[in-house]
C-alpha cells in the first residue's frame, strides 16, 4: 500500500524543514510531497535540502487548489492513501498511525483528525463559534457528529482523492464542512479519529482581520450550493 | 435637445464606434468581447434622437424629470455589463488554475527525468 503525505506550503521556510523531520521521525511508510504555493521566500529550497518531493506552483494559488495538485500527483503516480498536512507545524505527526488505525477498522473513505475528540485544544471565542454552527450544520445534512470541519489533517482513500482530483470538485481557497457535505453527496463514508495538535509554529493564521466574517458568508454560500448541486453517486 | 448636441453625441458615439472597429482590425481587442462595446457605440449614437422617445415613454410611466429614465436604462446595462465581465475573469481563473497545476506537474516529471542517469 503506498501512501503519500501531501504538505500544501506558501512562504512556509521556517517550518517546512522541522515538519518534514518529525513526519521521518513519526512514520517510516509514507512518502512526502511539499507542494510550494508560489512561495517568495526559501520554501522551496528547505524542502529540496529534505529530499523530499516538491511541486512548485508558478504563483499563488491558494491551500485548496495546492491540495488538488497534489491529490493529481497521487492519483497520477498510482497513490493508495493520501494524509494532507499544514506546513505551519500544527499536525502533530505521531497522530497519523491513529488515523490509519480508525480508517482500517471502521473501513472509512476518509478520516478526518479532530482535535477536539479527546484532546485539551483551545481555540479563540469566534473560531470556537464557527466551529460549532458549521459542526450542526454538518450534522443536520449529513447525520454525522463532526466535532473539527476545518481541520486540514486528513487521511483519504484513493476513490475519494480521485473524486477531489477532477476540475472544481475541491474549492480553491478552504476546504471546510462543504467538503464533508459534497462527500457525503458522493456516498463516501467520513468518520473522525482523535489527533494532536499544537498552536501553529510559525504563529501565521489563515483567518485573521475581517477574513473570519468573509470566511463565515463565504463558507453559507458554499454550504448552500453544495445543498443545491447534491445528487447521488 | 438642440441640433449641434444631438450632432455632438451623435459623433462622440460614431467616434466610439471607430476606435472599437480600429482596436479589432489591430487585433489589440478580441472579436467576440468588441460586440457589447459596439452595441455601446450605436446606443451613443442611437441617443442623440432617444429624447423623442423617453419623453413619451416618462410622461407615460409619469416620471416628472424623463432624464431619469435613461440613467435607470444606463445602470441596469452597465451592471449587465459587469456581471458579463465577472463571468469571463471567473472563467478565466478556473482555466488559469487549470493550466497552472499541469505546468506544476509536468515541471515536477521534467525534473525527475532529468536527474535520472541514461
Amino acid at each position: 500500500m503506498k501512501y503519500l503525505i501531501i504538505v500544501p506550503a506558501f512562504n512556509e521556510e521556517a517550518t517546512i524543514g522541522p515538519v518534514i523531520d518529525n513526519i521521518r521521525h513519526d512514520v517510516s511508510f509514507v512518502d512526502v510531497l511539499v507542494v510550494n504555493d508560489g512561495s517568495t521566500d526559501n520554501t522551496r529550497t528547505m524542502a529540496l535540502e529534505k529530499q523530499v518531493k516538491v511541486i512548485n506552483h508558478p504563483f499563488n494559488l491558494g491551500y485548496g487548489t495546492a491540495l488538488q495538485t497534489g491529490f493529481r500527483f497521487a492519483e497520477g503516480m498510482g497513490y493508495d492513501f493520501v494524509i494532507t498536512m499544514d506546513a505551519d507545524g500544527q499536525h502533530v505527526s505521531s497522530s497519523i498511525a491513529n488515523l490509519v488505525e480508525t480508517m482500517e477498522k471502521q473501513n472509512a473513505d476518509v478520516v478526518i483528525g479532530s482535535r477536539f475528540l479527546g484532546g485539551d485544544y483551545e481555540v479563540g471565542i469566534s473560531k470556537k463559534i464557527g466551529i460549532w454552527l458549521f459542526s450542526l450544520i454538518g450534522e443536520i445534512y449529513t447525520g454525522l457528529k463532526i466535532t473539527d470541519p476545518t481541520s486540514g489533517f486528513q487521511l483519504l482513500k484513493r476513490s475519494v482523492f480521485s473524486y477531489l482530483a477532477q476540475g472544481d470538485n475541491y474549492p480553491l481557497d478552504y476546504p471546510d464542512v462543504n467538503i464533508i457535505m459534497a462527500l457525503h453527496n458522493m456516498r463516501f463514508k467520513v468518520v473522525e479519529a482523535p489527533v494532536a495538535m499544537v498552536t501553529s509554529i510559525s504563529g501565521k493564521s489563515m483567518h485573521s482581520g475581517l477574513k473570519p466574517i468573509v470566511y463565515v458568508i463565504r463558507m453559507f454560500l458554499a454550504i448552500l450550493l453544495i445543498w443545491a448541486r447534491r445528487k447521488g453517486r | 435637445m438642440s441640433l449641434p448636441v444631438r450632432v455632438i453625441i451623435f459623433i462622440l458615439g460614431l467616434m466610439l464606434s471607430i476606435i472599437i472597429f480600429e482596436l479589432v482590425r489591430r487585433k489589440k481587442f478580441r472579436e467576440e468581447l468588441s460586440l457589447m462595446w459596439f452595441t455601446v457605440g450605436i446606443a451613443i449614437m442611437a441617443s442623440s434622437v432617444a429624447d423623442l422617445i423617453i419623453d413619451p415613454i416618462a410622461r407615460l410611466l409619469k416620471i416628472g424629470y424623463p432624464p431619469a429614465l435613461v440613467f435607470v436604462w444606463v445602470i441596469f446595462f452597465l451592471i449587465l455589463a459587469l456581471l458579463y465581465f465577472s463571468v469571463l475573469i471567473s472563467d478565466l481563473k478556473g482555466k488559469l488554475k487549470e493550466l497552472s497545476q499541469k505546468i506544476a506537474l509536468m515541471e515536477y516529471k521534467l525534473n525527475e527525468k532529468h536527474k535520472k542517469p541514461e
